[in-house]
């Protein structure tokens, strides 16, 4: 039996086929969750706005239109729901603080390998120069970067132009260079 | 003479050169331009190294897993929202033939009470303007003495009627 692409499966998932459902939350889960950490810059939430957006997709299958790719569909669900949650909240907590709650992040282990806090130091300047971005340039530099999106994906996901995203993309691997140049110097 | 300002502009201006170039935004002529000037320019090197070496090096973000079970916990919360729908949860439920008698009702009744309320204001509306033959005399003199007393005052406007 040939592999589902996402159409078929919502398809699939419309018609009341739950099993359809679980495969696209398997191929998407992730990504979404990875998305919205960075988006809400590590927000202890990232977990539960992740069910909130398949939940959304799964209210909202009838709606859904064949001509769009299923993953811009869903990206631009979390995309608004990230956005009406931070207008909500109005603070995300940090990346420091999820860590020190969940404990995913560190590793306990208070004598380490100094390969291993290096690679730790890369890692938290790497989240703290995404969160000096500004919104549109974090989530256009996600959505290519760490989704693989096309401008034009990124552009309707955003809603705006293909230009508008191109800048928001310059712009912000121009600051990542600034803030984050020195660590590759350093090498 | 490049003063200060103008220098900043053109390094921010190649700078920016670099970066569309790494993001394969720029036609053939362009490349070319780019390279030859990045062959030039030290300056301009070093920083095209920097910008593919952080950019790879966002590679190594941080990861995070999703919780094991989220699928179950997934379908927990579907089963528990259809347990206890929000209101317009029970609305879309309703059965269309009885939204529709519902509606049609709702409407009736809000119809039949405004027309109603018009023809009750059109009554007293009528009722207030019906003048008897008493009325009219009280009207009648009430206008000719007024006639009759300024006319004295008024002539120069006259002819006036007795």
């Amino acid at each position: 039996m040939h592999k589902l692409n996402d159409h078929e499966l919502v398809s699939r998932a419309k018609s009341g086929d739950d099993s359809a459902f679980n495969e696209l939350m398997r191929r998407h889960y992730k990504g979404v969750l990875n998305y919205i950490y960075r988006f809400t810059n590590g927000s202890n939430t990232t977990e539960d706005l992740t069910q909130e957006v398949f939940y959304r997709v799964y209210k909202s299958l009838d709606r859904y239109r064949p001509e769009a790719q299923f993953t811009t569909w869903l990206y631009k669900i979390a995309t608004n729901l990230c956005i009406s949650d931070f207008k909500k909240n109005s603070k995300y907590f940090s990346l420091d603080e999820i860590a020190e709650n969940t404990g995913e992040m560190e590793d306990d282990s208070f004598f380490e390998a100094d390969d291993n806090i290096y690679r730790k130091q890369i890692k938290k300047s790497i989240d703290d120069a995404l969160k000096k971005l500004t919104d549109k340039e974090r989530i256009a530099i996600t959505l290519c970067k760490y989704q693989g999106f096309s401008y034009n994906e990124v552009a309707e996901v955003m809603d705006c132009s293909v230009g508008a995203v191109k800048t928001h993309i310059y712009r912000g691997r121009m600051k990542l260079v600034e803030m984050l140049g020195f660590l590759v110097d350093d090498k | 003479m490049i003063n200060n300002k103008e220098m900043s502009n053109k390094k921010k201006l190649e700078k920016e050169l670099v970066v569309k170039y790494l993001s394969g935004d720029v036609d053939f002529g362009e490349k070319k331009s780019i390279e030859s000037d990045i062959a030039d320019n030290p300056e301009m090197k070093k920083y095209l190294d920097t910008s593919v070496a952080v950019w790879d090096m966002l590679d190594s973000a941080d990861q995070i897993e999703p919780n094991p079970n989220y699928i179950s916990i997934f379908w927990n919360s579907v089963k528990e929202d259809e347990k206890n729908p929000g209101i317009l949860e029970k609305i879309k439920t309703f059965n269309t033939k009885w939204v529709f008698i519902t509606s049609f009702a709702t409407l009736l009744l809000v119809s039949s009470l405004l027309i109603n309320v018009f023809v009750m204001q059109h009554n007293d509306i009528n009722n207030n303007l019906v003048f008897n033959t008493e009325d009219e005399i009280i009207f009648n003199n009430l206008d000719k003495s007024l006639t009759k007393k300024t006319a004295a005052y008024l002539d120069v406007f006259g002819p006036w009627e007795e």
